[in-house]
């Protein structure tokens, strides 16, 4: 195996890496609301049990009973569609894409690991379009491995922001946290983040560290080069 | 119906904590249910529990750590984990960390009650 086919076969592994987790990490929070509509349903066999024997059902109890299992219908059903988008984004290389829509779909996705960590993401999304042609699945992967470093970065409870701010030709992620910059881990992360924008995406990333936070600034071409 | 059981149930899924709770108390079983660690040991501390059922992944927190706080306040207090998918190393980390038992998501509250009943007559022996 020469060293381009190795670097490809690194490639290879840290994307399915991405996906395994982001797989795991719905199917775990899936699985929870699959647990909690089961519950739910028993409850009301529940209360059936006891009409039978003769205990009256309270119209308003079945009513937030179902109330319930109606919202986390609705949760199960958001989370399966973001992971069928997530999982059709590795279909084409190139792809024309509201960038929007995107973040959007790894805040989704994400949620439950961010929760876990005990932190905060605000994501202010711009009101208008924003078109961008480039490689759907590495965007997604640059978004991941920013909130990872966001997540990492040494504070107890970080509070997280991802802003995006279009340009003519390139298009700005920021992510920032309230977490002290030199906390940040520049390692294996840092050169994920910045093989994936430079190699994939064709931009740069840069880290921007302040006294009260830091923030990872990734720019991509709003149209791929060789598109 | 199993009157006199007292468990404390930690999760930190709220519908699925109050869910349970109203279930097992139509049951005849007393139970608590909280979302934290620090509300756990509250209740490990003023309560008198017979069993805690503890989901082994929190909201920011271990539930295999929580469990050893538990234990150190309470070590004869039995913890069966609730886990959405047990590997042999995680389960293996359980049990070396004190839990007498575990139960997959989703639940099937028969088999709940049953080894919570198993786990407090191991712990009484």
């Amino acid at each position: 195996m020469d060293q381009y086919e190795k670097t490809l076969e690194q490639r290879r592994r840290t994307d399915l890496s991405f996906f395994g987790r982001i797989m795991a990490n719905v199917s775990h929070e899936f699985n929870n609301v699959i647990t909690v509509i089961g519950e739910l349903s028993g409850l009301l066999q529940d209360l059936a049990v006891l009409a039978e024997r003769g205990r009256p059902i309270q119209p308003e109890k079945l009513q937030k009973v179902t109330e319930n299992i109606t919202r986390h219908v609705a949760r199960g059903k958001e989370l399966i569609s973001n992971m069928n988008r997530f999982s059709h984004s590795v279909d084409e290389p190139l792809a024309d894409f509201d960038l929007r829509d995107t973040v959007r779909n790894m805040e989704i996705l994400t949620h439950r690991l961010v929760e876990r960590r005990q932190a905060t993401l605000d994501y202010r999304q711009p009101e208008e379009e924003l078109r961008m042609l480039a490689d759907p699945f590495a965007v997604r992967h640059a978004l991941f491995t920013c909130l990872e470093i966001g997540m990492g970065a040494s504070s107890s409870t970080p509070a997280l922001s991802i802003e995006l701010r279009p340009g003519e030709k390139e298009t700005d992620i920021l992510l920032s946290s309230d977490a002290a910059g030199n906390a940040i881990d520049e390692g294996e992360s840092w050169r994920l983040l910045l093989s994936t924008v430079k190699d994939l995406l064709g931009g740069r990333a840069a880290l921007e560290k302040g006294e009260n936070g830091f923030m990872i600034r990734i720019t991509i071409p709003t149209k791929t080069e060789n598109a | 119906m199993e009157d006199g059981l007292k468990v404390l149930l930690i999760d930190d899924e709220d519908d699925l904590v109050s869910t349970l709770v109203e279930r097992l108390e139509i049951r005849g079983v007393y139970a608590v249910g909280v979302n934290t660690g620090n509300q756990a040991l509250e209740q490990v501390r003023s309560g008198d529990f017979d069993v805690v059922v503890l989901d082994v992944k929190l909201k920011g927190e271990d539930g295999v750590e929580v469990m050893k706080r538990i234990k150190q306040v309470r070590s004869s207090l039995p913890v069966i984990l609730l886990t959405g998918h047990m590997s042999q190393e995680a389960s293996e980390a359980g049990f070396k960390a004190g839990a007498i038992d575990y139960i997959l998501k989703p639940i099937n509250l028969d088999d709940l009650i049953l080894k919570m009943n198993e786990a407090i007559n191991l712990y009484k022996k």
